[in-house]
């Protein structure tokens, strides 16, 4: 971490000279080498003797040594260079990456204070109805009613959705089944009791809906409604159910689940 | 070149990281949670539901909704005795004498079923990196044996994921730390 700070530090100060340095070298090898004239004499006398050594295959290269002396400097350099580039690129990420955060965390807090200013008049309606005489039950409740509304307006204004859950299909997507109990009214699998209102904001799933969802109708009590869907099933039940405790209805109600799920 | 991904399979929550610039950033999955819940559950429908959503629904589908798989990886039928007494689902032995689960008539084994969720973590990190994963680190605990090992491995095979290493729980969370990079 340390090292990293320092290096950051050296970059900003140092930062407006290197950049026209970098400039210049940008385009990589061929900068390089057209670099190193400036680095030392040796190199820029060699270069094209390597093109001729190369060119002139049955001749014993006389000058091997230096060239490979000029192609581990121009190397070097070359690394160097990339090096440098490489460890300033880090650092300009490293600050990227800071300044994002802390953009981030701006928004983040201007976020809130928008949705915080549009909740203010709600909360001042609600000091509102507390100064009032609450003895006239009727008309507090009305008006806490119509404070109700306006929060609710507000929220949707804001793009909170509220899930449909009582009655329908359960959904694992939108709903969390909190219990698994027959229902002598609502069809199995379906939702029969809403305990926490779900909601969604946007394409978001704020909060599912907490649900109880129903396994059918309660065992030798057939609901008239499902009557159709369980007639087959009922007979087998009546002749098991010498045991009238809840964990074996339960139980019982779990296997016809699974029975249907086998047709 | 595609990136490496780092997967934290647990027994009831995983979690996925990817490096970028020399630390762990951990990705949110589509719900825009942190973890996902290993679970995995078969509907009625023939329908195959992974993580929180498959947790929604574990109460209406015991017998169907598959949770803490991890305990059964690797195993042998008879070294669970006392696991298969906390799960709902149906654990046997295949001929071999591993474990597997009976789902609505189908059996599969564990690393079949760690897959899917191996599988729903790669998901979550290619939608964030947005190019393909291929490659893996995976956790496990400090006591998994070579065969849990193994099956963790071929887990992420299933998943279609090439599991470079397999990494000790305390291994990794001292690399979080960053043990490896302090001098002193």
């Amino acid at each position: 971490m340390e090292e990293n700070k320092n290096f950051v530090n050296s970059v900003e100060l140092n930062s407006a000279e290197e950049f026209n340095g970098a400039d210049a070298t940008g385009p990589g090898a061929a900068a390089v080498e057209a670099e190193q004239p400036s680095d030392g004499a040796p190199n820029s006398s060699d270069t094209p003797e390597t093109a001729g050594c190369g060119a002139s295959d049955e001749a014993p290269c006389a000058s091997s040594a230096a060239d490979l002396e000029n192609l581990v400097s121009a190397l070097t350099a070359e690394r160097d260079l990339l090096k440098d580039q490489m460890l300033r690129l880090r650092a300009d990420f490293d600050n990227f990456r800071k300044r994002m955060n802390r953009e981030l965390e701006k928004w983040r807090a201007t976020a809130a204070q928008e949705t915080i200013r549009s909740l203010l008049p709600v909360r001042d309606n609600l000091e509102r109805a507390l100064s009032h005489d609450p003895s006239d039950g009727k008309a507090f409740a009305e008006g806490i009613r119509m404070i109700l509304q306006q929060f609710d307006d507000t929220l949707s204004a804001q793009g909170l959705e509220a899930i449909d859950a009582e009655g329908q299909d359960f959904d694992p997507n939108v709903h969390e089944a909190l219990t698994y109990a027959p229902s002598p009214t609502v069809p199995s699998g379906k939702v029969a009791m809403v305990y926490e209102r779900g909601y969604r904001l946007g394409d978001t799933l704020l909060r599912p809906a907490k649900v109880v969802v129903s396994s059918g109708p309660p065992d030798g009590n057939p609901a008239p409604e499902a009557s159709g869907e369980n007639g087959a099933v009922e007979p087998v039940d009546t002749g098991a159910a010498a045991v009238d405790n809840q964990a074996a209805s339960a139980e019982k109600a779990s296997e016809n689940v699974k029975r249907k799920k086998k047709d | 070149m595609s990136k490496v991904i780092s997967i934290d399979l647990g027994t009831t929550n995983s979690c996925v990281a990817v490096m970028e610039g020399g630390e762990p950033v951990v990705i949110a999955n589509a719900e825009g949670n942190r973890t996902t819940p290993s679970v995995v559950a078969f509907t009625k429908d023939g329908e195959r539901l992974v993580g929180m959503v498959a947790k929604r629904q574990a109460v209406t589908n015991p017998q169907n909704t598959i949770f803490s798989i991890k305990r059964f990886m690797g195993r042998r039928f008879n070294e669970v005795g006392e696991e298969i007494r906390l799960v709902p689902y149906k654990v046997s032995a295949n001929p071999s004498g591993d474990c597997q689960v009976e789902v609505m008539g189908k059996t599969y084994r564990p690393p079949e079923i760690s897959a899917m969720i191996l599988q729903k973590m790669k998901e979550t990190a290619e939608t964030y990196l947005g190019h393909e994963v291929k490659q893996a680190v995976i956790t496990v605990p400090a006591y998994f044996n070579d065969s849990q090992r193994q099956a963790t491995k071929d887990a992420g095979r299933i998943a279609g994921l090439e599991v470079l290493r397999i990494i000790n729980e305390p291994t990794a969370a001292a690399l979080a730390y960053g043990l490896d990079k302090k001098k002193n």
